[in-house]
């Protein structure tokens, strides 16, 4: 019978694996391609249904063009592959990529200037929105074409107006009137807590950010040349303090039990009617349309002070053409086609996004009033800074707002240290050039001297030990060869690497140019001038002492009741590994949504049982344990281990056990606990390890930001951060040596705990 | 394997119902969101359970006799949109087919590589073997997103971007996370089966396959399936080494549904079911073996 099975299942994997080599092949280019000029084209829009509109933008072009081949591909995390292609000196030849980074590989030279090259394909800057047009400069050159725009509006919910007796044809027009309008719209319950709120100028309301503030109070962010940080200039004070008297008005807490949701847009309190007024963008739209066919909503102007200037913001894609590729002309003919009134008009249309051709907003469809209204501002519209700090100015503004707004710091505070730590990075970036050059002779040669006299001197020890064996002499030499295959693994795809982040983590390096030689300076300003360093190895230790131990025992005791003699244990083995294998997207949407304060599941089960809500994700004080409550759904893959262990265990210990009278406790802490404590010392190592190196699920969940108040920027989360975001790469591998020290001491520890409390047959 | 007391009974299965209903709720939202119409997804208060249609829609179809059986029954209408998209619009099959490649390549690699280095690790004494199992341990302790660079140049430098080279062939050559795991259960193993084995003449291939292997089998099942699952939900590796549309994996192409500005929920939980299956039925065949495994190292006993 059981062989039957085997052999049944055996020819169901044979099957399976045959179909699936037959599976229709890679489409290879068919031949009378071949003398075509293939253009490899990275998109970044890669969701549907823009996705599949670009995809049919340029299998028309492929169609109808003599010469040029293009071919795509779609992917959301562009940032980070791009920078390890251009790095690696395999580029794609042109990209739609968000324009916002764009100076970020501008500064670094790692872009083709396009002025000449689109010029002669006939793309004229008066056609573009300026707004756009100008974020694709850099230094006064041009790096990229600009393909779409957002801008922001006001919404406001006509119904929840009417309700509260305000003329829903009368939007508000400046900051004092949005402030007026927005106590009328707020209703509480009886515990104080919000019912629906007005307008909120706080992180997670709308898409406004501190920035469009700034703006319509008279500041700006950098000066004019880009070298001077101007944060905490009394205009943007001023602006924070009115964010931040307009939070006190609603109480800071408050606000984030009402939005308790982050990451998942589509759960987002205006369509429900709970928020009444907020700045958007051009997606609002299709999401409306998705999942809110039935608002009744109106849109404006955002207001601004009555001293201050109408402004609003725009940012959105662009076509580069990175540095080193073989056609630059063909991909400057490509953004072109594009970029072309007619593209933009039917990309713009049927993707439902504004394109950033202004000419080709002319057709009926863009004068429906939802289209017009953005339109309209778009002459009033500004853009972030065009700066290599981009992504760092953003991440201190955000942070700035956070704690200025939200009563962690004074509003002045606050911005005094976004300028000076946005100061530090601008010098930091344009003091690159300054430093000497790295001189790889050295290092490659130190390094190479330090392996073989590794090798050599160590070989030596060796052999003469292994002269001096008698009866072992066999089994040792058997022992060198089968772990040959792992030793070289180990000094080609690890070691060589992680030596050459060592040299790395003492340089200016920035992935894009050659490292120039920073000495100690990374460490110096770990140690001595990043709180957020500090921050983030609190929030990792944190969590790694909450997680490991809750998620072994989980484990273990899932494991040892899955051992005993249980109907359908198959069965319940396969539910509980199951959340294990859910890919980690998936799984942290699900738990955004588990952990959703106004309609997750977690807080309707607490209140049933008549417990308050409780702000998982949205408090600095739990969203750490919320993580660490999450990981307890991947025991699973211990509770196999631990399954495998426990087979193990000879039978034979507990039957005599029995005999002795020994209690189920007594026998899994005197027999069981024991007998597999490899196994537990494994978990407890490797649990270590993944818990001190906790990145995906924060970053996914947080979209990137860390929050609330970076309380979830983990250690390996900041590192990432600062070397894909910021492409500060040194600094990246000074953290990840320290991080490493860190891990290994503890590794140490355990290890030297082990010799004593560990059991093992062959030592 | 212990046999229970009726009470004990009791206590366990009654453990394992409420760890069950905890457990399922991630799937039950995965699947239950794959088979929801958009609108559907996010409403307040929260619809668990798919409604393809508002009240009016529902009164109107139910006057003209027109109500679904399915929809008149359970009150629900489901929606098998989200699959068929998932098998027409996402390349799923190719993506399979680059997924399977690369899962097949990566298990066989961690088998082979792994076995014999535990088994040199844990039942083989060799003068050098604690440091170096050490060093490969450490290798585990720094964050790859550090040496990613690097390990480009390097498998740039060999000419393999563009092709699953890199995701593969480093498996031939050693994983710490496998390696460490099976050293742990090679180490339980009883010394003088080898020594009575080498006194019979046994070389140490044979010692190996004939007997370490055979007594390992959990652990090696376990390794095979974690390594099988990894490759399988690896995110990153393709996504840096991988640059052609007709190489994407399943992961991959998954995580190109979630975005900023819209996510494709009902498509993402489709993908990501079917993503699922597979490997649940793998690991249901793969779980047998655990208890197997007890008939034959009962021979300590």
């Amino acid at each position: 019978m059981i062989r039957t099975r085997r052999f049944l299942c055996g020819r169901a994997i044979a099957l399976i694996a045959l179909a699936v080599t037959c599976l229709p092949g890679v489409t290879k280019a068919a031949s009378k391609e071949e003398a075509k000029v293939v253009l490899r084209f990275w998109n970044q829009l890669s969701f549907d249904p823009v996705k599949s509109i670009i995809q049919g933008i340029v299998d028309d072009f492929n169609d109808r063009h003599p010469t040029i081949h293009v071919e795509t591909l779609h992917s959301s995390q562009l940032p980070q592959k791009l920078l390890t292609a251009v790095a690696g000196r395999v580029p794609p030849d042109v990209c739609i990529y968000d324009r916002f980074r764009v100076a970020n590989f501008a500064q670094r030279g790692a872009l083709e200037r396009l002025d000449e090259l689109v010029r002669v394909q006939g793309v004229r800057s008066e056609d573009f929105f300026q707004v756009c047009w100008n974020e694709c400069l850099y230094d006064g050159r041009l790096y990229a074409v600009p393909f779409n725009t957002d801008v922001r509006v006001l919404f406001y919910n006509k119904r929840m107006f009417r309700d509260a007796g305000l003329d829903p044809e009368r939007p508000p027009r400046t900051w004092d009137e949005l402030r007026r309008y927005s106590e009328r719209l707020t209703t509480r319950n009886d515990d104080g807590s919000l019912q629906t709120v007005g307008f909120v100028p706080f992180i997670n309301f709308g898409n406004t950010w501190l920035y469009l503030f700034i703006w319509q109070n008279g500041g700006e962010i950098l000066s004019e040349d880009g070298r001077t940080a101007l944060i905490d200039s009394s205009e943007n004070v001023a602006a924070l303090e009115w964010c931040r008297d307009f939070v006190d008005f609603y109480g800071a807490n408050n606000l984030r039990s009402f939005q308790a949701s982050t990451a998942v847009k589509e759960l987002e309190p205006f369509f429900v009617g709970r928020t009444a007024m907020l700045g958007e963008e051009v997606w609002m739209l299709t999401r409306i349309k998705r999942y809110a066919q039935d608002l009744d909503y109106g849109m404006a102007p955002l207001p601004w002070p009555e001293s201050g200037r109408r402004a609003s913001w725009s940012g959105g894609f662009s076509m580069i053409v990175p540095k080193g590729t073989a056609h630059p002309e063909e991909a400057a003919e490509f953004i072109a086609h594009m970029t072309s009134r007619e593209i933009q008009q039917s990309f713009g249309e049927s993707a439902f996004q504004l394109p950033a051709n202004r000419m080709a907003v002319d057709s009926e469809f863009y004068q429906k009033p939802e289209w017009s209204a953005f339109i309209n501002e778009m002459e009033h519209s500004r853009y972030r800074p065009t700066s290599p700090a981009g992504a760092f100015i953003w991440d201190e503004l955000s942070r700035a707002w956070e704690s200025g707004a939200g009563g962690g710091m004074e509003p002045a505070e606050a911005l005094r240290r976004a300028r000076r730590n946005v100061q530090g990075e601008l010098d930091r970036i344009h003091a690159h050039e300054a430093r000497p050059l790295v001189n790889w002779t050295y290092p490659t040669l130190a390094l190479i001297a330090v392996f073989l006299a590794a090798i050599l001197g160590r070989g030596a020890v060796s052999a003469k030990k292994i002269r001096t064996l008698t009866l072992h002499r066999k089994e040792a030499f058997a022992g060198y060869l089968f772990a040959l295959p792992v030793m070289i693994g180990l000094l080609t795809f690890t070691l060589g690497p992680i030596a050459v982040s060592a040299v790395y983590s003492l340089c200016d390096y920035d992935v894009l140019r050659p490292a120039r030689w920073f000495g100690f300076g990374n460490y110096r300003k770990m140690f001595a001038a990043d709180p957020l360093f500090w921050k983030s190895l609190w929030n990792t230790l944190y969590y790694t002492i909450l997680a490991v131990p809750a998620s072994v025992a989980g484990s273990l005791v899932l494991a040892v009741i899955l051992n005993n003699k249980l109907a359908a244990r198959g069965i319940w083995r396969t539910l509980f590994y199951m959340p294990s294998i859910v890919p980690i997207v998936a799984l942290s949407m699900l738990f955004l949504w588990l952990f959703n304060g106004d309609f997750g599941l977690f807080n309707v089960v607490l209140n049933a049982v008549g417990i308050p809500d409780v702000h998982w994700m949205a408090s600095p004080a739990v969203v750490k344990n919320s993580l660490v409550l999450m990981n307890m759904w991947t025991v699973g893959a211990g509770m196999i281990i631990f399954l495998a262990a426990l087979q193990g265990v000879p039978r034979y210990l507990y039957e005599s056990a029995l005999i002795d009278g020994a209690g189920a406790v007594q026998r899994f802490f005197t027999i069981t606990v024991p007998m597999i404590s490899p196994a537990i010392f494994f978990m407890i190592v490797i649990n270590t390890i993944n818990s001190l190196q906790i990145f995906t699920q924060a970053f996914l969940m947080t979209r990137g930001t860390g929050e609330p108040e970076n309380s979830t920027l983990f250690y390996v989360f900041y590192l990432f951060r600062q070397g894909f975001e910021y492409f500060n790469m040194g600094y990246a591998a000074a953290m990840a040596w320290i991080i490493f020290l860190i891990i290994l001491v503890i590794t140490i520890v355990q290890f030297r705990l082990s010799k004593r409390l560990v059991y093992e047959e062959s030592q | 394997m212990n046999r229970l007391t009726p009470f004990q009974k009791i206590v366990s299965y009654g453990l394992l119902t409420v760890f069950t209903l905890v457990f399922l709720v991630p799937f039950l939202w995965v699947f239950l969101t794959s088979i929801k119409a958009d609108r559907d997804t996010f409403t307040l208060p929260p619809k668990l359970f798919p409604v393809a249609m508002t009240v009016e829609e529902y009164d109107t179809a139910q006057k003209a006799g027109e109500l679904s059986p399915i929809v008149a029954t359970y009150g629900f209408a489901p929606t098998a949109e989200h699959y068929r998209r998932a098998f027409v619009e996402f390349p799923f099959l190719p993506y399979l087919r680059n997924t399977v490649i690369i899962v097949f390549g990566t298990t066989i690699g961690v088998l082979l590589s792994c076995a014999a280095g535990a088994y040199a690790f844990a039942c083989l004494r060799w003068p050098d073997r604690g440091w170096i199992f050490g060093l490969v341990i450490a290798t585990m302790l720094l964050p790859f997103q550090v040496t990613l660079i690097p390990q480009f140049m390097l498998f740039r430098s060999l000419g393999w971007v563009n092709t699953s080279l890199p995701l593969i062939v480093p498996f031939f050559f050693g994983a710490p996370f496998y390696l460490f795991l099976l050293r742990q259960f090679f180490v339980t193993l009883p010394r003088d089966l080898f020594e009575a084995a080498r006194i019979d003449g046994a070389g140490e291939l044979r010692i190996l396959t004939q007997i370490v292997i055979p007594l390992s089998k959990p652990a090696l099942i376990t390794v095979a399936l974690f390594a099988a699952m990894m490759a399988w939900n690896d995110f990153f590796g393709p996504l840096i080494y991988l640059s052609s549309e007709n190489q994407k994996t399943l992961a991959v192409g998954l995580q190109g549904m979630v975005s900023e500005y819209m996510s494709e929920w009902g498509l993402l939980m489709a993908a990501g079911t079917v993503m699922i299956v597979p490997i649940v039925i793998l690991f249901f065949i793969a779980q047998r073996y655990f208890i197997e495994g007890i008939t034959m190292t009962g021979m300590k006993g």
